[in-house]
């Protein structure tokens, strides 16, 4: 599953850097509500990712944090296995941070990122699992916070 | 609790979503914030009543059409249930068959109907916007099948449909920015598009 995350691994675009990448294994999701075994889609699942920024330039580290809540059964794609779910994330993740890092000027907010992020990856995990949300943290009860300390490096 | 009105509405959406973009610690630790959480496991604290809903009205749909408790906690500020009416003999790819969705409200005793299209086994699974309450039809019987039991279960009334697209000043809810909700964004879902 690595492979598929390596698309990501190291880019260059428009003359900036991100290297980085979160792996499948941090997405531990744990069951939020619990899936009937009727054959309908339901359930519920959500991990905490607080995800490592830093500028390569200045070596400023920014904590964005993200909540990433599935179905466990979609109506077009039956169960989400969990490594399915996690595969998912994951890419999605990468291929967001890579796409708001790469373009990120000089002096820009780091703060916004964060924001602009949780939407932009809840497009692209949702084309992969249909009704997934990617949300601020919130501190649910039973639901993991997983660090990602390695951080994603990006050079403004 | 007695009819709430439009300023009723807007300012029990402002106690339960803090104002301005908070992030990490500010954002978890606002009043908003808790108030939003302690509304959710309050109510999740009773979901099998929702879940045992879920499973009557499903006992009554048509043969092949299904019905599923999709609630995402914190994700919507409402419980959530899925009707797909789907023809008896399975959706075809690229045909797209309507999906009823039912919001019941976590923060105020309210629930909210709407109408969906979606398509199995094409990149595009919604197709269009969400589309009111169908009246007509077998969509309009399912409809009214799936408020019966919710107000049944609740005691919830249906959301009066002028105050939908009010903007709720100044809150952040979920990923909208400060300006952008609505009531219903704030009180029910503002992702309505986006189901499993």
């Amino acid at each position: 599953m690595r492979t598929l995350l390596l698309v990501v691994a190291l880019a260059l675009a428009c003359s900036r850097l991100v290297v980085g990448l979160i792996t499948p294994e941090h997405f531990q999701f744990a069951e939020v509500v619990h899936l009937d075994d009727d054959g309908d889609p339901g359930g519920w699942q959500a991990v905490c990712i607080l995800a490592t920024m830093r500028n390569g330039n200045t070596g400023q580290d920014m904590i964005c944090d993200f909540q990433v809540e599935l179905p466990l059964r979609t109506r077009e794609q039956g169960i989400i296995t969990q490594e399915l779910a996690r595969t998912a994330a994951a890419t999605a993740a990468n291929k967001t941070a890579y796409q708001l890092l790469s373009q990120l000027e000089a002096g820009e907010m780091l703060g916004m990122i964060c924001q602009r992020f949780r939407p932009m990856m809840q497009a692209w995990l949702g084309t992969a699992i249909r009704g997934a949300r990617v949300m601020k943290c919130d501190q649910k009860k039973g639901v993991p916070t997983v660090r990602f300390d390695e951080p994603t490096l990006y050079y403004p | 609790m007695s009819e709430l009105d439009r300023d009723g509405f807007l300012r029990i959406a402002s106690t339960f979503y803090a104002a301005g973009m908070l992030e990490g610690e500010a954002y978890r630790e606002a009043p908003e914030t808790k108030r939003f959480m302690d509304a959710w496991e309050r109510t999740l604290s009773k979901h099998e009543n929702w879940k045992k809903m879920v499973k009557r009205i499903k006992s009554e749909l048509p043969p092949g059409m299904g019905a599923g408790d999709t609630t995402g906690p914190g994700a919507m500020a409402a419980q959530r249930c899925c009707v797909y009416l789907e023809p008896p003999a399975g959706p075809r790819p690229g045909e797209p068959f309507p999906v009823i969705v039912a919001l019941a409200s976590v923060l105020v005793p309210y629930y909210h109907l709407y109408q969906l299209k979606v398509s199995i086994g094409t990149g595009d699974y919604v197709s269009g916007p969400p589309r009111p309450r169908p009246r007509e039809g077998m969509e309009g019987r399912i409809a009214d099948l799936v408020a019966k039991h919710i107000e049944q279960e609740t005691g919830y009334k249906e959301f009066p449909s002028e105050y939908e697209s009010i903007v709720v000043p100044g809150i952040c809810v979920r990923n909208l920015l400060p300006g952008q909700a609505t009531l219903l964004d704030a009180l029910f879902d503002d992702a309505r598009d986006n189901i499993p």
